[in-house]
């Protein structure tokens, strides 16, 4: 990192998708998240990097993996799965390599994806030995890339405080498993949903947290005033860093007007051949076999009014280099202006949701790789950071409380608590309180016990992902979203009263031992810290009953 | 003892039979049931107690579960005795309600617990949300306690503002109540005012105003919506200068500042520059251009060329192999794009001798309105 420079940029990425699994069926829609997002998004992000450490690029990047992600990553199952998925595609566009034979401008398109599935599965499986998580550590011990954590299911925390040891859970069996994956426990945490509550930040420090991000509002109305506004962390009473989001480098990618990914030249998200051919011809293609869903081939471009053009990648890949040259610009003014208005070097925090890119944005992946090497090259305003290196340079920081916040609409808990989910919150409550009970009781030495002990976790934690609740508000994949809160919670109850009545059913047990299979080691005794040892809980008086 | 447990109900002493281990007990008559229990009960217990009182569980615990070395999670002997202890105590262990139980094994999720609690949770600055659910237990309590003012008492949320105070039921700043109407048992409260703490009472209450609180919530504060008034000392900005970094910190025009600020950060945040919806994968399976752009028409064309030769034979269309199924036929499905194509397809046998060749020309045009 460059002394010379008169601020930071921090670019931090959050990668998380539910935990999707089904060894019951043989295909499920909801696994193909999973699958898209990395022949999408993961790989190109993987090899997008080891071309900046290969180049030697003076670069630096933040990104969490979420707990769920990552024990997907891990899963034999998916793996196996996943090759599968990736051969019939390729089977797929050398179908359309033929088809669309007449037409150059689709014809070249689909030997590009025909490319890109077989040059995903030799990565995936020659390269990377299907083991995407290795890749990962590999990068962060270069030392360029900081790899930190999520909650362990994204478990949205405002809303489960009440019971501070479930939060506990969700933080400390994050760090753990990342420990495990990564070697070290990490610095900094993503919260899910960046939503934050004061208060959280004691769970954090307890689990050895460094730094965590709140969205702009959180930071400006944290008490007292904030100094430097977004552009400097503070630190909450408790010592742990809190980093505000800059709205100005936020807005350039995400605004659904002004931002990047909506340039006309870029592919568009949704014209995919699994929606706009012949049904009998793709049908066999179409993951769960049944409805239109997306295969990741897509032939048109944005486009604008009018009758939607063929893609071009080449005039695509002109785009993202304005496009971040443009951004490159945009955070050189802004954080010359912002040095010599505030006296100090700033930083502009920029996170995105790592699906973003390649997923949503077919073109992301470049145009941050763009954004990398011209920031290393071309400029000399500002340098690259992670918010790790930044508070070893600058320790001294204003002490504040953050504000509640998320960054989902409005702003608040809005999204997770309303009319369509609101429901969830009495199972979630009622089961966190029962599994922290069967925790204290613990399992004597008696193994199944203990098994079931750590599955009533597995089961709680699950439950308690933030995915539903928003899959509900958004009103997109309702049903599976209530079905897996219900079956879990259901699971829960089961376990907790075979349990409590030493008649635990050792078959179902392993059968749900190998369904649920997430986070093989976890310790449940996290659920049985005394309340005392958890200092800020928002729990505050006990339930009275007159 | 036995007299005791004679008064229970046949299903509460099989729950106790089952704890206690008491085998054979779903056979049993009550009295037997009784009679057994009461025996089992004279015994020590074998798990928890035994255990409790010998010096080796906490070791044990240590060795067996996999501990992270922190202060955090490593306990000293005494605190673990604690938690022990205090789990013991844990009186309401395994008594759930029989529906709860059936719910949970046809994986449907019980409507109530059993259990008379009260849990606030915030929305937003101006909303709580409250979920409630009083026992039948406790309701009949209720009832015995109102006497003849039952059938007219009514059920109430009272909303106590507890900001900065040690809340002891009597001292709320101040509080207002709530008539709860049509069986509900969660409630949405606009509370108005930014940056306080709430707690909240379910009770009933009399046409003579007297109030029965039925259970006591959590407290919980709601966040502000604009920057605090409270300043640092060390880290002092003036008013000016704060409204600029305000400004500057929401994305907004340099030179912006005055009272709308706030408002137009606010607007700022709460509108488009949001996350995750438009990557979302639970979108996945929607189109979402479809979304709000009213009517739409697509239409595409393809050629299928199908044709049928000995299965042994070699087939070319255009000049490339074509691939025969095992009795000889073959399908060939193209994009037809505007313009002339002309498709020589050539069979030839087996042995190279014998060749036939076949040649279609497809013309197509395209013509849009509207």
């Amino acid at each position: 990192m460059k002394q010379t420079t008169k601020g930071y940029l921090a670019i931090i990425l959050h990668s998380h998708l539910p935990f999707v699994r089904h060894p019951e069926y043989e295909e499920s829609l909801e696994e193909d998240w999973l699958f898209q997002a990395i022949t999408e998004t993961y790989i190109p992000l993987l090899t997008m990097l080891e071309r900046l450490e290969n180049d030697g690029v003076p670069y630096r990047i933040t990104i969490s993996l979420s707990p769920t992600l990552v024990a997907m990553l891990n899963d034999w199952l998916l793996q196996e799965r996943y090759v599968k998925r990736l051969e019939k595609l390729s089977e797929l566009a050398a179908k359309e390599v033929e088809r669309t034979r007449w037409d150059e401008r689709f014809n070249r398109l689909a030997l590009m994806y025909h490319w890109i599935f077989n040059t995903t599965k030799r990565l995936y499986t020659d390269t990377y030995k299907r083991d995407l998580v290795s890749a990962f550590r590999k990068l962060a011990e270069g030392g360029n890339v900081e790899l930190i954590t999520c909650a362990a299911t994204h478990g949205y925390l405002p809303l489960m405080s009440i019971n501070p040891n479930a939060v506990r859970a969700q933080i400390e069996i994050a760090c753990e498993y990342h420990e495990r994956n990564f070697g070290k426990r990490p610095q900094g945490i993503w919260l899910p949903e960046c939503a934050y509550e004061p208060g959280l930040d004691a769970i954090l420090k307890a689990c050895g947290l460094r730094y965590f991000f709140v969205d702009t509002h959180g930071l400006l109305n944290a008490t007292p005033r904030p100094r430097y506004g977004v552009f400097a962390p503070i630190y909450c009473p408790t010592g742990v860093a809190a980093f505000g989001r800059d709205m100005e480098s936020s807005r350039q990618v995400w605004s659904a007007h002004e931002g990047y990914p909506g340039d006309w030249y870029y592919r568009d998200f949704y014209r995919d051949i699994g929606f706009d051919l012949d049904y009998d011809y793709v049908r066999p293609y179409l993951h769960g076999g049944v409805s239109r869903v997306f295969t990741g081939i897509k032939y048109y471009r944005i486009t604008g009014p009018g009758e939607k053009q063929p893609y071009d990648p080449h005039a695509a890949l002109l785009r993202a280099e304005v496009h971040a040259g443009n951004f490159m610009f945009n955070r050189e003014k802004q954080i010359e202006f912002l040095n010599d208005f505030l006296g100090r070097k700033p930083i502009v925090v920029a996170p995105y949701d790592a699906e973003l890119f390649g997923h949503w944005w077919f073109e992301g992946p470049q145009w941050l790789e763009l954004v990398m090497r011209k920031s290393a090259y071309d400029q000399k305003v500002y340098s690259l950071a992670t918010p790790s290196e930044y508070l070893k340079l600058h320790p001294r920081c204003q002490v504040a409380t953050p504000s509640l916040s998320s960054w989902g609409w409005k702003g608040y808990n809005e999204v997770w608590l309303d009319g369509s989910n609101d429901w969830l919150y009495k199972h979630l409550h009622w089961s966190a309180d029962k599994m922290v009970e069967i925790a204290r009781m613990g399992d004597w030495g008696n193994a199944v016990k203990g098994r079931a002990l750590r599955q009533a976790a597995r089961e709680l934690l699950l439950a308690q992902a933030s995915d539903w609740a928003f899959i509900m508000k958004t009103a997109t994949a309702v049903a599976y979203a209530v079905r897996r809160t219900r079956e879990h919670i259901a699971n829960f109850i089961r376990l907790y009263e075979d349990i409590v009545h030493d008649s635990i059913d050792i078959e179902w047990l392993s059968r749900l031992e190998s369904k649920d299979n997430i986070f093989p080691e976890l310790n449940y005794a996290v659920y049985a810290e005394s309340d005392n040892a958890l200092a800020g809980s928002s729990g505050g008086l006990p339930v009275s009953k007159k | 003892m036995k007299k005791d447990l004679l008064k229970k109900t046949r299903r509460d002493l099989l729950d106790l039979a089952r704890k206690l281990g008491v085998t054979g007990r779903s056979k049993m008559k009550k009295a037997d049931l009784a009679a057994a229990i009461a025996k089992a009960m004279r015994k020590p217990k074998k798990a928890g107690k035994k255990m409790v009182t010998s010096k080796t569980p906490g070791k044990q615990r240590k060795a067996r579960v996999p501990v992270r070395q922190t202060t955090l999670v490593r306990r000293s002997w005494r605190e673990q005795q604690a938690v022990v202890q205090h789990a013991k105590y844990e009186v309401k262990v395994g008594k759930l309600p029989h529906e709860v139980r059936k719910a949970a094994e046809a994986l449907e999720l019980p409507s109530a617990y059993g259990e008379t609690r009260i849990v606030l949770l915030v929305r937003d600055p101006y909303w709580v949300h409250v979920y409630w659910e009083v026992s039948r237990d406790d309701l009949l309590k209720a009832k015995q306690s109102l006497r003849e003012e039952w059938p007219k008492a009514k059920s109430v949320l009272r909303v106590y503002d507890v900001t900065d105070v040690d809340f002891d039921g009597t001292n709320a700043n101040s509080y207002f109540d709530i008539e709860i109407s049509g069986g509900a048992t969660n409630w949405y409260i606009n509370t108005g005012v930014p940056n306080r703490t709430y707690c909240v009472d379910i009770g009933l209450k009399t046409p003579t105003g007297r109030f029965l609180p039925l259970a006591r919530s959590n407290r919980a504060t709601t966040p502000r919506d604009a920057p605090s008034e409270v300043t640092d000392v060390e880290w002092m900005v003036p008013d000016w200068e704060f409204e600029r970094i305000y400004a500057l910190s929401g994305g907004l025009q340099y030179g912006m500042g005055s009272a709308e600020l706030v408002q137009l950060v606010q607007k700022a945040l709460g509108g488009e520059v949001s996350s995750g919806a438009p990557a979302s994968f639970g979108v996945s399976s929607i189109v979402g251009e479809r979304r709000g752009r009213g009517f739409w028409f697509r239409l595409g064309t393809e050629l299928i060329v199908y044709g049928a030769t000995q299965p042994d034979a070699k087939v070319t269309l255009q000049g490339r192999p074509v691939h025969l199924r095992q009795d000889g036929t073959f399908t060939a499905r193209f994009e037809l794009p505007d313009g002339k194509q002309v498709i020589p397809a050539i069979a030839e046998s087996a042995d190279g001798s014998e060749r036939i060749e076949i040649t279609p020309t497809v013309t197509k045009k395209t013509r849009r309105k509207g």
